[in-house]
């Protein structure tokens, strides 16, 4: 469907509009031309008017003048004075007649001075004839009959002709604008009539375009329905159309595709029913056929439906496979037959049913071999014939004459679980129904099997559960058995917690109190059941008679791993109390921690005393020595005397003993003092390398003096810091580097100080005469001298490297030892970095 | 040369000292307890004092203290000499205004260094 061009036109609307508003300003035009003519006509008219008032007014003056010049003659003939009367009132008159007419005369020259004349002229005859006559009349008698009329009278008849002149000439004009008021009244008539004639015409036409345009248009409409109702479709609307036929043109083309569309949809639709009809036409013959099959089907399946409604009632396998097996020995007239089962390893089968057989059949084992074989292999029907009638079946040995075996393979799942054998003694040749049907029966069969099967496993299962139930039964009496035995030792070991002379406190691995006995209570007062450790803690804070790092070490413990862990707190009623700590639990569950308290108030006190002791006792022992040393020295100085070399000698061994004295008193002091603790650590920052330096550099003469290279370094860079307290690192390297220096004899000590990510090393190396393996853990042991003649020789108190042990060790670091005999020593001690 | 107070209750490490002392050319006046020692020392103006801790009357730290509050001693430098030897002990003397201090028993070669020490 082509649309036609759309061509530019006039709508119809614009047509009409146009013709109205044509016709409208023609008759506008020609009201304004009738209007005018009106006017001119009024103007025609009024002119006219005063055409004809002047004339009346001129014929009024022409009158009155001549009523005063009758009067003047009266007058001047009778010599009455009333005859006068006339002129006198007519003198007024006549002049406002003439001005009168002097002003409706203005605008027309020769008219004015008609008027004007008129004027003169009448004074003229009044100054020069009137006025002198009527006084000399006045003044002569008049019986001198003295008449001056006649000179008066020239003047009366240029008056009478002046006024004449105006009259006829205003009378012409009158008639000249009558004549052109009638022309314009013909004129208008005609233009009425000529414009009116002319608008009719033009109506006409307009109507007949238009009307011609519309017919057309319809015409064309029309012509294009009617096509398109005799079937033709592709209609185009050659002749164009516009304005509101342009619209409908518009929908009836639209409407025009639509209904073509709508037909070719319908033309599919209705060969797609057609193709629908064919199909259910095809669809009812097949329906048909398979009416038939279903009926075969149903008679088979009606069959099947003995045969399960048989089964379903026997779950007993022995009594399902005897009535399978009635049925098919029913069904085809076999003279005998059994049902063989497969194991379920191993490849021989069991007879599970037997008809027309030995009975003792039932049971029996048959191994897999020939058809019996090629059945369970294949999982197939398989039909044995034997030419001349046996008297033995192939799969047991029984005296049945046989012509045809059938074995059926029942099958489950896949597997062949078991086949059904039947004997016949005439050949068979059973049809395609009829295998089906064995088919769907062995199928049927095989699934009763299956289930009868699984059945017996299911008892048997079920026994062997009631078994196991029975064994648990004996299992929870022993567990119980035992449980109570473990509540009766766990009520034997919270009885000896509870009794316990130390205090004792078990916290799960979240810190939260499980157990607290007596002597705890007794210390620390009553505890909360549950209570966390926090609370725990602060019930032991009261009791506190310092602020002790112990709290803190046990936040720390409750989530540690770590094994056991002691020291003492001193109560402020004066306990002094040893407290321990160790995990709680096995390797695999943790418990808690286990924290206990041992009174150790008289221990302690038994500790002051000796430190007391031995502190007077140092301190008494010193000062005798004092006196020794000082006068020995003296003497051996010979400040008093020469001395004798036996003297010398003897005074020396003195004088060295007395100084071994002295040190071992300092050394007992030292030990004495670190292990009571009551020096605690002045702890601060602390430059290791800048210590070692100053204490090596004391040692650097002695050495020397040895004979011994002597060498002290530090590793390059900024070393860092370790918290310690700095007398006491002091003491640490002097201890060492003295012990280097005396028990060399030759070759160099060094002395270096090193740094790695975790801590700071001081190392101490001589090329001395070196510990023996065994003695190298018994060094750091209190009075342990190694057996050696230079020890002896030089002398110590056994005491020295205990310290320093038990100073590294103070500062949280550690203490190594490589040492080979004869070659020298090393001694590392390794101290934590400041953590952050 | 230079006049040195000893003050020891001890008489034998008193003319130890003493013996040193003089051996070295020092002037030295001996008291045997505190308060002497304070009293002598107006008396004498000596020099130095070399006092120990432990002696009757008045002890060496005391006796320090006194003369750290008399105006016409407290220039006066003090050496207290002890047997005691821990840390604590030798904060006290020196927070006191001990010049130096001895550790009994001390080496007659250290005493005269200190003594030479102080007075230098």
């Amino acid at each position: 469907m082509k649309r036609p061009a759309y061509r530019w036109d006039t709508g119809l609307r614009v047509r009409v509009l146009g013709l109205v508003v044509f016709l409208l300003s023609l008759l506008v035009g020609l009201g304004t031309l009738l209007s005018y003519t009106f006017t001119q006509l009024n103007v025609l008219q009024q002119e006219a008017e005063r055409t004809r008032q002047s004339v009346m007014m001129m014929e009024r003056a022409a009158g009155t003048f001549a009523e005063m010049t009758s009067a003047v003659r009266g007058y001047l003939l009778t010599g009455h004075e009333t005859m006068l009367q006339p002129y006198v009132s007519g003198q007024v008159q006549l002049d406002q007649l003439l001005g009168q007419l002097s002003a409706a005369t203005t605008g027309d020259s020769l008219q004015t001075e008609r008027v004007r004349l008129v004027e003169e002229l009448v004074k003229t005859w009044r100054e020069k004839v009137a006025e002198p006559e009527i006084a000399s009349r006045q003044v002569n008698s008049p019986e001198t009959g003295v008449l001056v009329v006649s000179s008066g009278l020239n003047y009366i008849e240029e008056i009478r002709s002046a006024t004449n002149e105006y009259v006829r000439y205003e009378s012409d004009r009158l008639s000249k604008e009558v004549k052109s008021v009638n022309d314009l009244a013909e004129k208008l008539r005609l233009y009425t009539w000529s414009g009116v004639g002319l608008a009719a015409l033009l109506a006409l036409t307009g109507y007949w375009i238009l009307a011609g345009s519309v017919t057309r248009a319809t015409g064309a409409l029309a012509g294009a329905a009617n096509r398109i109702a005799k079937g033709e479709r592709d209609v185009i609307l050659e002749r164009p159309v516009d304005g509101e036929l342009q619209e409908v043109a518009e929908a009836f083309i639209s409407m025009s595709v639509t209904l073509s569309t709508q037909e070719r949809q319908l033309q599919e639709q209705q060969e797609q029913l057609i193709a629908q009809n064919e199909e259910l036409i095809a669809q009812q013959e097949s329906v048909q056929s398979h009416a038939t099959e279903l009926e075969r089907q149903e008679r088979r399946l009606s069959r099947l439906h003995n045969l399960s409604s048989k089964m379903i009632g026997s779950i007993e396998i022995d009594h399902l496979a005897g009535q399978i097996l009635d049925e098919y020995l029913d069904l085809y007239g076999g003279t005998a037959g059994a049902l063989l089962l497969a194991e379920e390893y191993g490849d021989r089968m069991l007879v599970q049913a037997e008809r027309w057989l030995s009975p003792s059949l039932r049971g029996t084992l048959v191994r897999q071999a020939g058809p019996l074989a090629r059945c369970a292999e294949r999982s197939q029907v398989v039909m044995a014939r034997y030419p001349e009638t046996v008297t033995q079946l192939s799969v047991w040995e029984t005296q049945v004459p046989v012509a045809q075996e059938i074995y059926v393979p029942l099958v489950h799942t896949g597997r062949v679980i078991g086949v059904v054998v039947i004997a016949f003694t005439e050949l068979l040749e059973p049809n395609a129904e009829a295998l089906a049907l064995w088919d769907s029966i062995a199928a049927q069969a095989s699934v009763a099997l299956a289930a009868a099967y699984n059945h017996l496993e299911v008892k048997r299962a079920f026994q062997s559960l009631q078994e196991q139930a029975a064994q648990i039964e004996v299992l929870n009496a022993q567990l119980e058995e035992e449980r109570d035995r473990a509540a009766a030792q766990l009520d034997i070991y919270l009885s000896i917690v509870s009794t316990m002379r130390a205090g004792a406190w078990l916290c799960d691995t979240g810190g939260n109190l499980l157990v607290v006995n007596t002597t705890f209570r007794e210390f620390f007062g009553e505890v909360r059941e549950d209570a966390p450790a926090e609370e725990v803690l602060t019930k032991i804070q009261t009791h506190l008679s310092t602020d002790d790092p112990f709290l803190d070490d046990v936040r720390h413990l409750i989530h540690s791993y770590d094994e056991v862990t002691e020291g003492r707190i001193r109560l402020s009623s004066g306990y002094v109390l040893q407290w321990s700590s160790a995990p709680v639990g096995t390797a695999t569950q943790r418990v808690g921690r286990l924290f206990t308290f041992q009174d150790v108030t008289e221990l302690a006190e038994l500790d002051r005393l000796k430190s007391e002791f031995v502190n007077t006792v140092s301190h008494e022992l010193r000062t005798p020595l004092t006196s020794i040393m000082g006068y020995l020295s003296l003497v051996l100085a010979e400040t008093v005397g020469p001395l004798q070399e036996q003297q010398r000698e003897f005074l020396n061994v003195v004088s060295r003993n007395t100084t071994r004295l002295a040190n071992l008193i300092n050394d007992l002091l030292d030990i004495q003092r670190i292990e009571s603790g009551r020096t605690p650590l002045q702890r601060s920052q602390v430059c290791l390398p800048r210590v070692v330096q100053q204490v090596a550099e004391t040692f650097r003469v002695q050495a020397e003096q040895k004979g011994l290279r002597f060498e002290v370094t530090a590793a390059p860079g900024e070393p860092p810091l370790i918290s310690a307290d700095p007398d006491r690192l002091t003491q640490i390297a002097s201890n060492l580097v003295s012990n280097a220096v005396k028990y060399t004899q030759r070759g160099s000590v060094k002395v270096s100080v090193q740094w790695g990510r975790e801590s700071v090393d001081m190392i101490v190396e001589d090329t001395g005469i070196g510990i023996p393996a065994a003695d190298q853990k018994r060094v750091f042991e209190k009075f342990y001298r190694a057996e050696h003649p230079y020890v002896r020789e030089v002398g110590g108190t056994g005491l020295g490297l205990p310290i320093v042990k038990t100073m590294v060790e103070e500062h949280g670091g550690e203490i190594r030892l490589e040492s080979v005999p004869g070659k020298g020593s090393k001694f590392i001690v390794s101290f934590p970095l400041l953590s952050g | 040369m230079p006049h040195i107070l000893v003050a020891d209750d001890d008489l034998d490490i008193a003319r130890l000292v003493e013996f040193q002392l003089r051996f070295h050319g020092f002037t030295v006046t001996l008291v045997h307890d505190g308060r002497a020692a304070l009293e002598k020392a107006k008396e004498v103006q000596p020099d130095l004092i070399l006092a120990d801790w432990m002696m009757p009357t008045m002890d060496g730290l005391q006796c320090l203290m006194a003369i750290k509050s008399e105006p016409r001693l407290k220039h006066l430098p003090v050496i207290l000499m002890t047997a005691r030897a821990q840390a604590a002990d030798v904060q006290a003397g020196m927070a006191a205004g001990a010049a130096a201090y001895l550790v009994k028993p001390f080496q007659l070669e250290q005493l005269l260094q200190t003594v030479r020490g102080v007075l230098a």
